[in-house]
């Protein structure tokens, strides 16, 4: 059916018949067909594929847009959790030892240094820091007043933050301030509150 | 432009020719039809001899030759058929290299020819018990290739000329076929008998016969040959065996 004739010798004799030629080319014609096809089913599954990672990279950024917030918003508790703790342990001070030290370094003064003001500054991992305002009869006595703090062992550290001559009253006086960094002990800070753990807040996240 | 189809019939002693146009796929059918025969000699250049000599009766004709088809029905002179009967114990088809074998012995032991100085095709029939054989000698095979070269010719058929009586066969069911050649109202001494059942040849038997008129009723040698062969192939079989002559009428008509 196919072959043309077996018994035709000739170098150039047709060997297929036309049978056989129209079963090739049905056959090309039906490759063809299922190339274009599967060439077409290509592109789609390409297309599908380029859509789906786009998808994908969507949701992955909104996942990340929404960790972020979530994280954000999750250190906002920390920190005011954080915060409410430092008020806490700065209005836990025990105002007494701090009394102490000021009254002491008055005396040594001769109570030519009145303190007009004061107040907590921030706890620091050294102690307690404390802000003083004072008003000192001259600027000897303000400077004795100054290192009799120095001198008390309560004391870490003290700093002259300013100092002016102003008018009190009809007297000239010497306004100035002072930073003054208590120890612990002399802070007598009270027994610390329970701390809250903020760990259970990042892991909400 | 229309093409020359140059068609050569090989026999024993004769070779003819009929070269005709035809149609291109912008011209009608051309004019060209020449007819030609010379005789081929019995020497080992006779075919390429007699070739030149038709090619230069048709080239004195007004006959061009290039790009045109060379078609070759080959007589019994310098083709063989066969039919090769095997026995399976089971059944089974023989592989293609064993049947191979099978054809190579039979061409040496029943054809009496070389194999590898023949050209062999072979086919298993519908009785896988039954192998149709042909074989065309090579040197005449080179010496037509080599003539269609030789005139820019492009080579497409060539086939054993009994083949004809064998497509005729396939058309007749059960029947014997006779095969004889020859030109000029005259019967080539080589004659081939086939016996075909369903369609396809089951037996064959190429013999001898001396020179006789064509006529198969007139011809005792023949009826005789014909007679033996079917009481060995188709005993009590009583159907007249269709003679065939080649060339056929037509081609022959034109040479007397």
């Amino acid at each position: 059916m196919y072959i043309q004739d077996p018994f035709d010798i000739a170098p150039h004799a047709t060997r297929h018949t036309p049978v056989a030629w129209g079963v090739l080319l049905a056959g090309a014609a039906v490759a063809a067909f299922a190339a274009l096809h599967f060439a077409r089913a290509w592109e789609s599954t390409a297309g599908a594929d380029e859509e789906l990672g786009a998808a994908r990279q969507a949701l992955r950024a909104q996942a990340l847009k929404a960790s972020a917030l979530a994280s954000e918003q999750a250190r906002a508790p920390t920190d005011a959790v954080r915060a409410r703790l430092e008020l806490q342990r700065i209005l836990n001070l025990s105002w007494s030892g701090l009394f102490d030290v000021l009254e002491a370094a008055t005396k040594a003064v001769d109570r030519r240094v009145t303190i007009s003001s004061l107040a907590p500054v921030k706890l620091r991992p050294a102690g307690a820091e404390v802000g003083v305002t004072a008003l000192a009869a001259t600027p000897d006595a303000m400077l004795q007043y100054l290192k009799a703090l120095q001198e008390d062992r309560r004391v870490q550290q003290v700093q002259l933050v300013s100092q002016q001559l102003t008018t009190f009253g009809s007297a000239q006086v010497l306004r100035f301030q002072v930073a003054i960094l208590l120890d612990r002990a002399g802070a007598g800070e009270a027994p610390r509150p329970v701390a809250v753990s903020t760990e259970h807040l990042e892991a909400r996240k | 432009m229309s093409k020359l189809d140059l068609r050569l019939q090989v026999g024993s002693t004769w070779i003819t020719a009929h070269a005709s146009a035809r149609a291109g796929l912008l011209s009608r059918t051309g004019t060209v039809d020449a007819r030609a025969n010379t005789v081929r000699a019995a020497t080992p250049t006779g075919l390429q001899d007699a070739l030149e000599a038709i090619a230069a009766d048709l080239l004195a004709h007004g006959v061009s030759f290039r790009g045109g088809r060379l078609q070759v029905e080959i007589g019994m002179r310098d083709a063989r058929l066969g039919v090769l009967r095997m026995t399976s114990p089971d059944q089974r088809p023989v592989p293609s290299a064993l049947l191979r074998t099978y054809v190579e012995g039979s061409v040496r032991q029943m054809l009496h020819l070389d194999p590898g100085e023949q050209v062999l095709r072979w086919r298993v029939l519908r009785d896988p018990r039954h192998v149709l054989v042909s074989c065309v000698d090579r040197s005449s095979l080179a010496a037509l290739t080599q003539f269609a070269a030789a005139h820019e010719l492009r080579f497409t058929s060539c086939i054993p000329a009994a083949m004809l009586s064998v497509r005729q066969g396939r058309r007749l069911g059960a029947r014997t076929l006779l095969w004889t050649e020859g030109v000029g109202g005259r019967r080539d001494e080589a004659l081939q008998v086939f016996r075909f059942e369903h369609g396809h040849p089951v037996a064959a038997w190429r013999g001898w016969a001396p020179a006789r008129e064509p006529a198969a009723a007139s011809d005792r040698e023949l009826q005789e040959a014909l007679r033996r062969f079917q009481a060995v192939h188709a005993p009590g079989v009583a159907d007249e065996a269709l003679h065939t002559h080649w060339p056929l009428p037509a081609a022959l008509a034109a040479n007397e």
